[in-house]
């Protein structure tokens, strides 16, 4: 497995825009930015038999023909994460809204300093065909709990390649050093470019705005960048 | 062959993780060369402020700050820790370099890197020396809220060149993709893989271990790592 951001010299994970290689000082040259291709298949998780992956807390959901089907209170989010960290990474969830509050949405580099979590944060909401990524910091236990700090990579957006309410939508964030590709239905949306995280598990999210949702999942993915 | 990163547990082949971008050889992490490459920024404290302030005297909560002859002099509150970062440079690969003398056994101080704010919450890479106990460690830092929490990716450790109270110390922070090191008096002491951050401010931190304490700062500089444009 090799990385999709590397130096042609030697092989090393390089930073995207770097004028040269960080480990064999090759220049690096950037004509454009690079479309992150998705390679192996690391994790599927069908939910029509398989469990979500670690909800952090208990989470109010039925099987549904589709998988399951989560209910989350108003201005509530709910999430969960794989055990294993990694840089480069191509991670997926479908789901379909069945109100308008409801969003979904994906984790990318989740990683924690004692009781502080991190993570990228990907979600759309069907029912304002936007889609919004942020930089989350959060509190899990203790005196940092219920404690949320958000950098807003961008703010909830219009696009048609986001479904309404009642259609599936694939929600998709691919990672690569600093490139942040966020793809809707296999439409590349935007790619962003943002480095304060570099590393970590990835996720799933579901939210609701301003009154309770009710959200089916289908299918949460995760694969190594080509 | 495929081993376990000792970074990420990943099972990864040399020459890098394709997880976390960690150096590797057949024996585990490589040692990595971090040469000191073009001056950015110098902060000669004899004439000018800390980084990002505007003067040479301050204060912060119960900590504050003041001109002395061979630099500022900083008295930093009862188990607390001032900041000092420039917020008009970002990087990824640099060497932030601080002068400094402890004068009192509970002061410590030290460089940071890769700093980030998130909302009001922050991130960032330090290294810190503390010699009244003649010890350093090396660590991750988020802050939310009023709440710190530090991730020590080298523990506190007792080291024998660490200069006591009153004697002048060099501490550097080095970063390069996924690898930290910390260096004193221009020899690497410790080296670790951290790719959790990746970019942000370098600075200054400056930290009671204890009691009140007072430390002087003399300079502090950022250069970017060797090999770079």
């Amino acid at each position: 497995m090799s990385c999709a951001l590397s130096c042609a010299h030697c092989g090393g994970p390089v930073g995207y825009g770097d004028p040269t290689c960080r480990w064999c000082s090759s220049p690096l040259s950037w004509p454009s930015v690079p479309r992150l291709q998705r390679g192996a298949e690391r994790l599927v998780v069908d939910l029509r038999h398989d469990p979500l992956p670690g909800p952090v807390s208990p989470l109010s959901a039925t099987a549904c023909e589709a998988g399951l089907e989560v209910t989350v209170g108003a201005k509530k989010m709910v999430s969960g994460h794989t055990d294993h960290g990694l840089s480069e990474a191509a991670v997926s969830l479908t789901g379909l809204a069945l109100d308008r509050c409801g969003g979904i949405g994906v984790l990318a580099r989740r990683s924690t300093t004692g009781t502080v979590a991190c993570a990228y944060a990907l979600t759309v909401r069907p029912g304002r065909r936007t889609w919004t990524i942020s930089a989350l910091l959060w509190g899990s236990q203790g005196s940092t709990r219920g404690k949320t700090e958000v950098r807003v990579l961008r703010a909830p957006t219009f696009h048609p390649a986001v479904a309404g309410v009642g259609a599936w939508n694939v929600v998709e964030l691919r990672t690569a050093d600093h490139l942040l590709e966020v793809r809707v239905n296999d439409v590349v949306v935007e790619t962003l470019v943002d480095g304060v995280f570099g590393f970590g598990s990835p996720g799933w999210r579901v939210t609701a705005s301003d009154g309770e949702a009710r959200v089916q999942l289908h299918r949460f993915t995760v694969h190594d960048l080509a | 062959m495929p081993n376990a990163c000792p970074s990420c547990d990943a099972v990864a082949s040399p020459p890098f993780c394709a997880f976390c971008g960690a150096p590797l050889d057949g024996d585990g992490v490589s040692r990595v060369d971090i040469p000191v490459g073009d001056k950015l920024v110098a902060y000669p404290m004899r004439k000018e402020p800390p980084p990002g302030q505007a003067r040479r005297e301050g204060a912060r909560g119960s900590s504050r700050w003041s001109p002395a002859d061979d630099g500022v002099d900083v008295v930093v509150a009862s188990k607390r820790i001032l900041y000092f970062a420039d917020p008009a440079l970002r990087l990824r690969e640099a060497v932030a370099r601080l002068h400094f003398t402890a004068r009192d056994p509970d002061g410590a101080a030290g460089c940071i890197a890769r700093q980030e704010v998130v909302g009001d919450g922050e991130v960032e890479l330090f290294f810190e020396v503390h010699p009244g106990r003649r010890r350093l460690r090396l660590g991750r830092r988020f802050t939310l809220g009023t709440t710190a929490q530090v991730k020590e990716l080298v523990p506190w450790r007792e080291v024998a060149s660490v200069p006591g109270v009153g004697e002048r110390v060099q501490a550097e922070l080095r970063v390069r993709g996924p690898v930290l090191q910390g260096w004193l008096d221009g020899r690497q002491v410790v080296q670790v893989v951290d790719p959790v951050l990746t970019t942000g401010r370098c600075g200054l931190r400056v930290s009671s271990q204890g009691e009140e304490a007072r430390v002087t700062l003399h300079g502090a500089g950022v250069w970017l790592a060797g090999g770079q444009a």
